[in-house]
């Protein structure tokens, strides 16, 4: 009990504290009853209204009707009363507030005129009846006083106005009934509604500002004609002034703090498709044409209007609004810095972009439509459109006009964004700006851009302080009637966007879905590195992203993760793949198709022609039409290999890649696929002793040109530019190209759930081991690679702290040669990546020569390590203090001696730490060894992978080797540091001394 | 033993050696004094040339050290150093510190070796410390098994570069120990040191070096009983001093003051002796005739507490305190209360005044 007393005492003081007033929600006036606080404005009749109903009430008054609702919501007032259309307006537009549906007083609006003038009254009432008869009546209760959200703009309404002027007195703060809008216009219920008057009485309408007190006064002066502003019928104005009929029944309503819960976040609204969006809130940047189209498209949904895209965009974001209309253009950026904003429709429709002119200006405009037909004959404006749009790229070429002539004077908008016009680094740059300075070039003139904002471009036409205007001005009728367009020189579009978790399957979002290849044009595509597909993608779809992976299993591990849309491989690997992958689906095969040919050095053309010859006559006597069925038509991984005898006097080096059946492949212990039937028939009827050496793909080519292999197959695709570097046979294959995506992203797949039985992570993981180990004997592939690796390991740290207790000696001389060679070594070797080194050495110092690249694997790490051996020794010897060498000196040992005796012994022991860990290094390093094609632990990983098309098991398997191998060495190592530290040897020499 | 002829060594600009030229021989110890940093142990370890010498000749045995064709190491061999810092080879044990020179140079056998240096640890006392390494022993345990590493080789000279500067006064007596053990069995040895006594007790000969040569040198008792030159002296009799020179009539009596009460203060004199010796400075000088060139020297032995004022006036022979030589001798006498002595010198054409201040 004693645990809990304090907490108590907190939860007490916290009701004393916290709770003088108890978060109660008012639901009726009665609960207003009893000395509660009013907020009202002041100069209105509220209070009085207020006091009719509830006489004990007390009042705090506001400037404004919002700042009492405010109040309200702040908890400085119980409740506030004013005009229920008002009150509405503000709960609709605020969180946290709600009016009571009860009125306080009922109240009624009229318009009001002179005392005398009947005649007007009379056309007002009359007005009011029509309107309420046809509609429009309605309409504008709809428009002006939605339940939630924000009044729809004014709509344009023509007067004549021939008979005079109607002057329409009005206060205009009280929204929705008369207001100034963001474009500084009066508006409202109101001022439409005297609008309405005034085109049936034939006059134009003069619409008068006041203060809402001055507004009876002015009337009766004869300032105005008639005044409206929500102005409530009461018998006291009526003394002196005459009300039409009531337009709204209005009241007093009071507004209360709203505790029930925040408004449900919609999200998962699961937006499929535009016609969702009905009755959904639809946010639009005010007076630009989705504005309008909303509007008039969308009359169910509720239109939210923001100043710019920035604000729609934190409306969207912040879940104030559901979805939202935006330029197609803009979407790139949007949604780079959005991610979690997706396309419901990419384009709902498209929208001419047109350089505007002064009307009278017609040679101008006509000169500049002579310019873009002109552009677009010569290929420029495909390049422009293509730079700025497609690409989105931000460079502006040099264009100058040379000795203009007078100036051409362009209105453009800085900042209207890409990829019309924005100011990078403090410069002009954009698709309109490129063009304005084109088409001045074109007339001989300077290009002079005057900036400005967009609402002032056609007035700066119009005045003519400007030539031309541009900055993707969209081409509209209501335009059109001020300002003449040129041609369209760009189509923009418009999108529908929202939040990505408020659409139904982000996936399923047309324009993600793909159905035919042409759906590529702008995705992410990954290939195999150095294949053809790379210079097609590069050609054919120069908007799609290009990835590039070095094996198949990569490639498959990408589509399956979505790091890329669809990938790009031959056919009949795809094929396997698709077999044993079922969540992917073929998007097309038939893309790309290339001849197959087997790659020969330049330098040995009669090789060549021998394999031509031999081509020929397997064609001829219909062995090749054997392997075409065992390998191509039917599933290769059934296929079973012939045996060859290779035992042929002439030796001959053929080089392949293990990732790609039906073409070359590493099964049971052996290498299978067509390519190395084709070859190993070959050897067998020209008398050669075949030997398979495997390297990676891209390295083929460059073994071929080094010399260290002479023929090279492995379903290589025989393209222009390999051809400048190799010769080919002639083709032997087709290669057809399969596209290959997640079936979640193909048409037609649509709804399919995907089909995998569940596993628990146990049978998956026995079941990873069988493949991966068992099946095919795949562990021998492992511990062949294991024991290259140790073996590359063991000689590379030998050589290597030899040769870096040489440059240790070296760098620790007299002689200054020594010194400076051994500086430039330590430089050199440390600085150049061991890949690099590597490559350097096998490929170009050991060039031509036949060597085992194991040896080189030896020679480049050994190197590599003694750079950094020689400088640990150094460390660890110069750390020995100095006068233990004095003392050896001292002591009658020579330099040598007094090295090996007594500070040797004290700088292994310093050294060792530093060396296992390097050692370790040493043996991680060499799993780059399979770039010049020997098979270490890694590769063999690779090779299994490449079959299994498992990422997970061969990499951990792999992973946890290399530990165990670091583990026994730390554990070698550790043993020799023991023997080396003296306090272990101690134990024996006091067995000695007690003898 | 070892001769050295005109030794010298620079470092760069720096001379710290200049001409060093003696005799060392069989059974003598050497003691080296004087004040740091004057090349004591530089001269040390040019003996067994772990300092090669810029200039001069070593003979070690006839043999020359600084010849081309000599074999040093097999010289070294024969010559033992014991280090301020000790320098045991850190990763043997003690045991294997005295083995390993016998086994790997003079070739004995490890049992041979063993036994031999079981011997000399009993000799300095530190036989149950075979097994030990040697960061497991104390300062003086290290410094003795040092000695004891050197024994091992037999040596037919040690040398000894400040063998018990880094050691507390606690240790430092066993160590001495053992070096005067050395010292009565007739071991000729080379030392630097700052134990004073020791030096004095132990040594056959004395080296005091300063300015860069063997500046004095002698047996313990004319060294330290009756030090010939300046130099030694001050530093024999930790003699502290002032000088101040005066050149003309005008000299400034106040700085002189103020520079005298500034040793007076650093010295720690009470108020009355500062005030005396003021006193006795102004008087002095009141008394003498010419001013032209009169050097002034207050000196002060740490050692015995004695204070002396010293005044050198180049002129005619004038004797202030002879009788009648003043007309008003109240100074003379004010001098003479402060004094327990007085006298005077002519030496040179200086009329030399010295006065034993009392304390």
């Amino acid at each position: 009990m004693k645990r809990y007393t304090p907490g108590i005492y907190l939860v007490i003081l916290m009701q004393l504290f916290g709770c003088g007033k108890k978060n109660v929600q008012i639901a009726n006036l009665a609960m207003l009853e009893g000395g509660k606080t009013f907020a009202v404005p002041t100069g209105t009749a509220a209070d009085q209204l207020v006091l009719q109903r509830i006489p004990d009430a007390k009042m705090k008054y506001f400037n404004s009707a919002f700042d009492c609702a405010m109040a309200v919501r702040e908890g400085k007032a119980d409740a506030a009363a004013y005009d229920r259309p008002i009150l509405q307006n503000i709960a609709g537009k605020n969180d946290g507030l709600v009016v009571l549906p009860e009125l306080l007083v009922d109240d009624r609006y009229g318009f009001a005129v002179q005392l005398n003038n009947e005649k007007l009254k009379t056309v007002i009432d009359q007005v009011l009846t029509e309107i309420k008869t046809n509609g429009i009546y309605n309409d504008m209760m709809k428009r002006w006083l939605p339940e939630k959200g924000v009044p729809a703009p004014m709509p344009k309404i023509e007067l004549a106005g021939t008979n005079g002027v109607l002057r329409f007195g009005t206060a205009a703060v009280t929204e929705p009934m008369s207001f100034v809008d963001e474009n500084k216009n009066v508006v409202g219920f109101d001022v439409e509604f005297a609008t309405y008057v005034a085109r049936k009485l034939g006059k134009k309408l003069e619409i008068v500002d006041m203060e809402f007190g001055a507004m009876l006064p002015a009337l009766v002066a004869d300032k105005v004609d008639m005044i409206g502003a929500g102005l409530s019928i009461t018998e006291e104005r009526a003394k002196s002034v005459l009300f039409s009929e009531s337009y709204y029944p209005s009241g007093i309503a009071a507004i209360v703090k709203d505790y029930s819960p925040p408004r449900l976040v919609k999200s998962n609204l699961k937006i499929k498709d535009i016609d969702d969006i009905k009755d959904k809130r639809i946010g639009v940047v005010t007076g630009t044409v989705h504005d309008s189209y909303a509007i008039n498209n969308y009359p169910d949904a509720v239109i939210m209007q923001y100043q710019n895209y920035a604000d729609l965009l934190t409306a969207l974001r912040s879940e104030k609004a559901d979805v939202a209309f935006v330029d197609q253009s803009s979407t790139k950026d949007i949604f780079s810095v959005n991610p979690d904003l997706g396309y419901i429709v990419e384009n709902v429709y498209s929208v001419p972009i047109g350089v505007g002119f002064n009307k009278v200006d017609s040679q101008l405009r006509g000169r500049f439509n002579t310019f873009l037909n002109e552009i677009k004959a010569n290929g420029i404006y495909d390049d422009l459109i293509d730079r700025w749009d497609r690409q989105g790229l931000k460079e502006m070429p040099q264009i100058k006009t040379p000795n203009p002539n007078g100036a051409l004077r362009v209105g453009i908008v800085s900042d209207i964004g890409m990829p019309h016009t924005i100011v990078q680094n403090g410069e002009l740059i954009g698709l309109d700006v490129e063009l304005g300075r084109r088409f001045a070039a074109y007339l001989g003139r300077e290009y002079v851009p005057i900036d400005m904002p967009f609402g002032s471009l056609i007035a700066a036409l119009s005045t003519r302080k400007v030539d031309l205007i541009t900055s993707g001005i969209m081409i509209t009728q209501e335009r059109q009637k001020q300002i003449d367009f040129s041609e369209p020189y760009f189509k923009s579009g418009v999108s529908l966007i929202a939040m990505k978790n408020n659409i139904a399957r982000a996936a399923a979002v047309t324009g993600s879905i793909m159905t035919t290849a042409n759906d590529l044009a702008d995705k992410k595509i990954g290939i195999f590195t150095g294949t053809v597909h790379d210079a097609f993608i590069a050609k054919k779809y120069p908007q799609a992203k290009i990835l590039r992976y070095e094996s198949t299993a990569d490639l498959i591990m990408s589509v399956k993760t979505d790091k890329v849309d669809a990938v790009m491989l031959d056919l009949i690997t795809g094929r396997l793949l698709l077999k044993h992958n079922p969540e992917l689906a073929l998007l097309t095969d038939d893309i790309f198709n290339t001849p197959l040919g087997v790659g020969f050095s330049k330098k040995n053309p009669a090789l060549r022609d021998e394999f031509n010859a031999f081509l020929k006559e397997i064609r001829q006597d219909g062995t090749y039409a054997v392997m075409d069925k065992r390998w191509f038509r039917e599933d290769a991984e059934g296929a079973v290999m012939p045996s060859f005898d290779y035992s042929g006097t002439k030796k001959l080096v053929v080089g392949v890649s293990v990732e790609d059946l039906p073409y070359v492949a590493f099964m049971n212990g052996q290498y299978v696929g067509f390519d190395i039937e084709m070859i190993a028939r070959f050897g067998e009827r020209q008398g050669y002793d075949v030997e398979f050496v495997q390297m990676e793909f891209p390295s083929l080519i460059a073994a071929l040109a080094a010399g260290k292999v002479e023929m090279i197959s492995d379903g290589i695709s025989i393209s222009e530019e390999r051809q400048k570097q190799i010769d080919f046979s002639d083709p032997y294959a087709q290669f057809r190209t399969a596209v290959i995506v997640s079936k979640n992203r193909l048409a037609g797949y649509e709804g399919e759930k995907s089909v995998t039985t569940k596993k628990t992570f146990f049978q998956g993981v026995s079941e990873s081991f069988y493949s991966n180990i068992i099946l095919e004997n795949r562990y021998l592939l492992i511990v062949d690679g294991l024991k290259i690796t140790i073996i590359i390991s063991i000689f590379a740290a030998i050589v290597g702290t030899l040769l870096g207790a040489l440059v240790c000696f070296m760098r620790m001389a007299k002689n200054k040669f020594a010194v400076g060679f051994a500086q430039v070594y330590i430089v050199l070797l440390r600085g150049t990546p061991v890949l690099v080194l590597l490559m350097i050495i096998y490929y170009v110092i050991f060039a031509s020569v036949n060597i085992n690249p194991v040896i080189v694997a030896v020679i480049a790490f050994g190197l590599n390590f003694a750079a950094y051996v020689s400088e640990m020794f150094r460390t660890s010897i110069e750390s020995i203090e100095k006068g233990q060498q004095e003392a050896g000196i001292a002591g009658g040992f020579t330099k040598l001696q007094t090295f090996g005796y007594i500070i040797l012994p004290q700088a292994l022991r310093q050294v060792l730490p530093v060396y296992k860990g390097e050692f370790i290094s040493l043996v991680k390093m060499t799993s780059i060894v399979g770039y010049i094609a020997v098979q270490d632990l890694t590769k063999a990983g690779d090779i299994i992978r490449s079959r299994t098309f498992d990422a997970f098991f061969p990499l951990i398997m792999a992973a946890v080797l290399y530990l165990l191998i670091a583990w026994l060495l730390t554990w070698a190592l550790g043993r020799i540091e023991i023997s080396v530290d003296p306090k272990r040897r101690r134990v024996a020499a006091k067995a000695g001394v007690a003898q | 033993m070892i001769t050295v002829k005109s030794l010298s060594k620079h470092f760069g600009d720096l001379v710290v050696l200049k001409d060093i030229s003696v005799e060392i021989n069989k059974g003598e110890v050497i003691s080296i004094i004087g004040p740091s940093g004057t090349g004591k142990s530089t001269f040390l370890r040019c003996l067994n040339l772990l300092e090669t010498p810029t200039g001069g000749e070593i003979f070690i045995d006839g043999e020359p050290l600084l010849d081309k064709n000599t074999n040093v190491p097999k010289i070294r061999q024969k010559m033992g150093m014991v280090f301020q810092s000790f320098n045991l080879y850190a990763h043997l044990t003690v045991l294997e510190n005295l083995t390993i020179g016998p086994i790997k140079l003079l070739g004995r056998g490890k049992n041979d070796a063993d036994r031999k240096a079981i011997e000399l640890l009993k000799l300095v006392g530190l036989a149950e410390k075979a097994g030990n390494f040697p960061d497991e022993l104390s300062g003086g345990q290290k410094q003795r098994v040092a000695i004891a590493r050197c024994m091992a080789m037999e040596p037919e000279i040690l040398l000894f570069d400040e063998p018990t500067s880094a050691l507390d006064p606690t240790m430092v007596s066993e160590v001495l120990a053992v070096i005067r053990r050395l010292a009565k069995e007739g071991m000729t040895m080379v030392i630097v040191t700052h134990e004073m006594e020791f030096a004095r007790n132990m040594s056959s000969r004395i080296f005091y070096m300063d300015e860069g040569i063997i500046y004095e040198e002698g047996t313990p008792q004319q060294i330290f009983g009756n030090p010939l030159r300046e130099k030694t002296r001050a530093f024999i009799h930790r003699i502290r001093s002032l000088h101040y020179h005066i050149a003309s009539r005008d000299y400034d009596l106040y700085a002189l003051q103020s520079e005298m009460e500034a040793f007076c203060d650093k010295h720690l004199f009470t108020k009355e002796i500062k005030r005396a010796i003021l006193l006795i400075t102004e008087e002095i000088l009141g008394v003498q005739q010419e001013f032209s060139d009169i050097d002034l020297s207050l000196s002060y032995s740490e050692k015995d507490g004695g204070i002396e004022l010293v005044c050198e006036n180049t002129g005619k022979p004038f004797n202030p305190f002879a009788e009648g030589v003043l007309e008003d001798d109240l100074g003379v006498t004010l001098i003479k209360s402060r004094c327990n002595n007085v006298s005077y010198q002519y030496e040179n054409g200086k009329n030399i005044l010295t006065l034993d201040v009392k304390v």
